[in-house]
């Protein structure tokens, strides 16, 4: 068989500027925009248009939080908080996973869970806070619970609409060679949905972090949360902010973790997964 | 006289169920002989993808039977099919693509890859083992699909529409090529095709199928010698053939219009 070279390379280079410079391009465009509004902010605070004493410009937090830092409870609070959210994150995550699939397979398994699970879906997961507390009792259970909650609903819904969506002739490929059902999961149903998994854990990381600083700042006692509500409860402004900047900075880079990580194992899919966010807390 | 190696008897398919169920195809009788390639043509939504679907057992007869003599044999892999869509993993690199059918049938990892690598060669797929089919062409993809058919060593070779979804030119590369793979390996293949042009340069016979639910027409054997080349598009035969079964086809086209035009009123 004659080999068309020039009709295969001239596609992979294609694909290699795709994936490419713009990329990088594009990553860079992003820091545009916080960077104006931080250089913004300090200047208004310097000419006096925005009162540094309920809006502390970046120096003052920059300052603030090497000084917390120094006295040491701004990365124990970091540090639990980061637990929190990856003790909630493991265990919705591996339980909303098998679900997905349990039920995007079995059709009867979707009939059975399906309306009752919507109807959970539908309701804000912080609201539920009293309810495990009166379970869980007070301590680290009833905020991961209300963690793991969270993140099983988006990872359980993005995994089963994943498998339903399987175009039917990836099955029917593998069928066509006699594949039992296990082989039929481990090699069309699972790798055909990580991209969308991964779509659902980068929605869940973030709502994740949301979840566990709310819980924290209703629980109290500590966590990033409870930093934010008690410095501004005490008119440590810019305490509170410290913690709010550290919390976006949390939110950014654990997005970006599970992205990178999704980008990785789904090396083979064209696109990075893009997330149609649908937060529901 | 020996044993068709496909023998379809009286079959019928009908999808869904009851007395709301819609006649898809037949009934039909076919013979497949060993080493033949039959192709069979016939208009939009005729029924000839399901005939492809219920010899690699991924539709059911509703009557009527189907044997595959490689079936009684006890072979390994009696029927292998070749979609237009859809037709590769692109979650698998090119050689654990074509080797999937043996890592799926139990053939170890070592010997699996060493077929599957001969057939990478073969397809003149050299250098692109590793890559993801995202970053072929849709020729190579196509090159790809056929490849993890023919891995298996099945005993009929179904496709279904195989080029419907490349360019002309590179169709006309393909057909080439699998003119002188079937030269090579002589296996038997069952050819779904729309186009008629396909199905004369290629076959050692072609059925033409009415419209819904399909039924045979005509089955006109195909007297070119192998083998064969495209150029047999220019013989003279070639043309006052394709002629002949345009018109019947022509005719089923204008009868599958005018009965959907009467369940629309």
């Amino acid at each position: 068989m004659s080999v068309p070279q020039a009709e295969a390379q001239g596609s992979t280079a294609a694909a290699a500027v795709a994936g490419g410079r713009p990329a990088h391009r594009r990553a860079r465009i992003g820091w545009i925009l916080p960077l104006s509004l931080v250089l913004l902010w300090e200047g208004l605070t310097a000419v006096g248009v925005i009162d540094d004493r309920f809006f502390p410009p970046p120096s003052t937090i920059g300052i603030g939080a090497v000084r917390m830092v120094a006295e040491g409870d701004l990365l124990g609070d970091t540090l639990l908080t980061i637990t929190r959210i990856a003790a909630g994150f493991v265990i919705g995550g591996i339980l909303g996973y098998l679900t997905g699939l349990a039920t995007g397979v079995f059709l009867t398994a979707r009939r059975i869970v399906e309306p009752t699970l919507s109807a959970i879906y539908t309701v804000p997961k912080i609201a539920l806070l009293p309810v495990f507390l009166t379970i869980f009792g007070f301590g680290e259970a009833p905020k991961i619970a209300l963690v793991s909650l969270t993140v099983f609903f988006y990872v359980w819904i993005y995994t089963m609409e994943a498998v339903v969506q399987i175009p039917r002739g990836y099955r029917d490929a593998a069928r066509s060679f006699r594949v039992t059902r296990r082989q039929e999961l481990v090699h069309v149903v699972m790798p055909a949905t990580l991209p969308s998994v991964f779509t659902g854990l980068r929605v869940a990381i973030a709502v994740a972090v949301l979840v566990t600083i709310s819980s924290e700042y209703i629980v109290g006692g500590s966590g990033l949360g409870y930093l934010i509500f008690n410095s501004r409860a005490l008119f440590k402004i810019e305490d509170a902010f410290v913690g709010i900047v550290v919390v976006a900075f949390l939110g950014y880079t654990l997005q970006l973790l599970v992205m990178r990580i999704g980008a990785r194992v789904t090396r083979w899919h064209g696109s990075a997964p893009v997330a149609t966010v649908r937060v529901n807390v | 006289m020996s044993e068709p190696e496909v023998r379809i008897r009286d079959l019928r398919v009908v999808y869904g169920d009851g007395r709301s169920g819609v006649d898809a195809l037949g009934p039909l009788d076919l013979d497949v002989m060993r080493g033949q390639f039959v192709s069979v043509v016939g208009p939009s939504g005729c029924g000839k993808s399901t005939l492809a679907r219920v010899l690699v057992g991924l539709a059911e007869p509703s009557a009527g039977s189907v044997v595959l003599a490689a079936n009684e044999r006890g072979s390994a892999m009696p029927s292998a099919i070749v979609f237009q869509d859809h037709a590769i993993f692109p979650w698998k690199t090119v050689l654990q693509n074509i080797a999937f059918g043996l890592t799926v049938s139990g053939v170890d990892h070592a010997q699996a890859n060493a077929r599957a690598r001969s057939w990478v060669h073969r397809m003149g797929l050299t250098g692109f083992e590793d890559s993801y089919p995202s970053a072929l062409s849709g020729g190579m993809q196509q090159r790809v699909g056929v490849a993890r058919a023919l891995a298996v060593e099945p005993d009929v070779l179904v496709m279904d529409e195989p080029f419907g979804s490349l360019d002309a030119l590179l169709r006309d590369v393909l057909i080439e090529e699998l003119l002188g793979l079937h030269q090579d390996l002589r296996c038997t293949v069952v050819f779904i095709t729309h186009s008629l042009e396909e199905a004369l340069v290629l076959s050692d016979r072609v059925v033409v199928l009415s419209a819904r639910p399909g039924r045979i027409l005509a089955d006109r054997a195909v007297p070119f010698p192998r083998p064969r080349t495209l150029e047999v598009r220019d013989d003279p035969d070639f043309g006052s053939l394709r002629q002949d079964l345009w018109h019947l086809l022509r005719s089923q086209v204008d009868v599958g219009r005018s009965a959907d035009e009467r369940a629309a009123g």
